[in-house]
């Protein structure tokens, strides 16, 4: 439970907001490289309550412009891509990816007026089939040496959804080890083999056991949430019986992704980033650390519940997001189908717009997710102080980063931890792509 | 409404008027009062708005049970005999005038 002063900190990310100013100082995904792949590569962005326009030039170079045009506010989402730039329709004023203005055809012969001109321009990177923007002050932070931006093309998979709701909730979920037993409980177990490319539907490291068979039998999870130089590492151990405990390691990257298994060798790496305070994307990265991904497959599941271009999900509020009470009695444990994606949506989405969190009653099972709101209050008020935030790295620190280590298998010997780090190394040692372990 | 003081961590005092009923964690917390936590929102499972009771007013504090003293055994700063959870004390009229201390820490 928390204050409605202190929830609105949290919550909040206009420019300005204290928590908006610390979100600002990170790269954020903007687009799926996928989306400016037609033949028209120009899309609007909406990032934490601001209006922009992304786009690949004739040259292919990407830049993020401020959406209204400079002149007199038309939108530049409806621009012509032509003459190197991109050109509002309103009079022709002609813009580069860099925000410099090339032409204003209407003005006189001898007119100096585009010399005088700037439209308001953004950093833009691409990593991992993402292109991320950075939007706020100074100099933007160096890209970690995580899993998910060292691995190959071959090897990641990028997708994306909107949920309507505030980013903080939608990330809580992803800290959240115990709602896996009861909101993404399936009351049989499918066969792994024929779930490629799905959530949760794999067999747990060194067992033959089906994670939704752990999931559901043992679910009263001992957790706990360490600090690391990325964020917070969370251990979830399920004992099984006297010699076997199920070990689940994830993380959270601060400041607003997680990194999960989604089954022996693909992580799932997914960032919550506010469209305003009502809406958020969320972005996911798949890292596999043995073959490459069947990136056809994945995108053709997924666009066929998120269609694009605004990858909305079919299910959603206006429709119950297909609530089925017959299916919840005989089949999962919500009624909502067997898309884990649209449980989670469901559980942010009900709690509203903006979760009232002065009526909360947190358990010890969201230990971490009172950890996270520790450490975003810690952040929040350094970046107010002038001070670098955690993760604002540079190119040294950046270097130094690894994995981080996302596990699920389960433990014969007695030392969990060791048992995970020794997993994961080996599943390192494996990978084609010379996967670093974390210190 | 029932006036209760704390001193915060940093040696400063603050008072709030508690209205009647409401527990003296939830008033802490509504107000923003920085070292009272109250996690859990009152359902005696958290232990983060420990107190130390420095005074009391007119009236008496409801008695420790026996969930409350378990909790207590693992507060994070030090339990001392004055040591309460604010989550456990409602205002009550009698109760105006009692001044509570924010230990070091809740976590």
């Amino acid at each position: 439970m928390i204050s409605q002063e202190q929830n609105d900190t949290y919550t909040r990310v206009g420019r300005g907001t204290p928590c908006g100013e610390l979100l600002r100082r990170y790269w954020q995904p903007v687009a799926l490289v996928d989306e400016l792949d037609g033949p028209r590569p120009v899309r609007p962005v909406r990032l934490l309550g601001e209006n922009f326009v992304l786009f690949r030039d004739e040259q292919g170079r990407f830049g993020m412009l401020d959406r209204d045009c400079p002149h007199r506010g038309a939108d530049l989402a409806y621009g012509r891509l032509e003459a190197g730039g991109l050109r509002c329709p309103f009079h022709g004023w002609l813009f580069d990816a860099t925000g410099k203005c090339l032409e204003t055809p209407a003005e006189p012969v001898g007119s100096k007026l585009c010399d005088r001109i700037r439209q308001g321009s953004y950093p833009v990177a691409v990593r991992s089939g993402i292109v991320f923007a950075y939007i706020g002050k100074g100099t933007p932070p160096a890209f970690p040496d995580l899993d998910c931006f060292v691995a190959p093309e071959t090897h990641t998979f990028a997708f994306k959804g909107l949920w309507e709701c505030n980013w903080l909730q939608s990330l809580e979920v992803g800290m959240d080890p115990a709602h896996a037993s009861f909101l993404h409980r399936f009351f049989e177990d499918e066969d792994p083999e024929a779930s490629y490319g799905k959530q949760f539907r794999s067999t747990s490291i060194d067992s033959d056991l089906p994670i939704t068979k752990v999931l559901r039998e043992y679910d009263r999870p001992q957790i706990s949430v360490a600090s690391v130089p990325h964020g917070l590492r969370l251990t979830s151990l399920r004992p099984i019986d006297e010699t076997q405990t199920h070990v689940r390691v994830t993380n959270i990257v601060f400041p607003q992704a997680f990194v999960i298994p989604m089954s022996p060798t693909v992580t799932i790496t997914q960032w919550h980033v506010p469209v305003d305070d009502h809406n958020n994307y969320w972005f996911t990265l798949f890292t596999s650390f043995t073959d490459p991904l069947d990136k056809k497959t994945m995108r053709e599941q997924r666009l066929a519940t998120y269609p694009a271009p605004d990858y909305k999900p079919l299910r959603n509020r206006s429709n119950n997001w297909g609530y089925n009470p017959a299916e919840q009695q005989a089949q999962t444990y919500l009624g909502m189908g067997f898309d884990i994606n649209v449980h989670d949506q469901w559980a942010c989405e009900s709690q509203g717009p903006i979760q009232d969190r002065t009526r909360e009653h947190l358990g010890q099972s969201d230990k971490a997710i009172t950890a996270y709101r520790r450490l975003l209050s810690a952040e929040i008020e350094k970046v107010a102080a002038g001070e670098t935030p955690l993760m604002h790295l540079d190119a040294a620190q950046a270097a130094t980063l690894r994995g981080p280590v996302s596990f699920d298998g389960v433990d014969r010997a007695g030392d969990v931890e060791r048992y995970w780090r020794d997993g994961d190394a080996r599943r390192r040692a494996a990978a084609p792509w010379g996967a670093e372990v974390e210190a | 409404m029932t006036d209760v003081t704390f001193i915060l961590r940093d040696g400063s005092r603050r008072t709030l008027d508690i209205p009647e009923g409401s527990s003296v964690m939830q008033a802490a917390v509504m107000e923003n009062l920085k070292g009272i936590d109250g996690e859990c929102g009152g359902c005696l499972s958290c232990a983060t708005c420990h107190v130390y009771i420095e005074a009391i007013g007119a009236g008496e504090l409801p008695p420790i049970d026996e969930e409350e003293n378990a909790l207590l055994d693992g507060v994070a700063a030090e339990r001392r005999p004055e040591s309460r959870l604010s989550c456990q004390i409602l205002a009550t009229p009698g109760l105006s005038g009692l001044v509570l201390r924010v230990p070091e820490r809740q976590m």
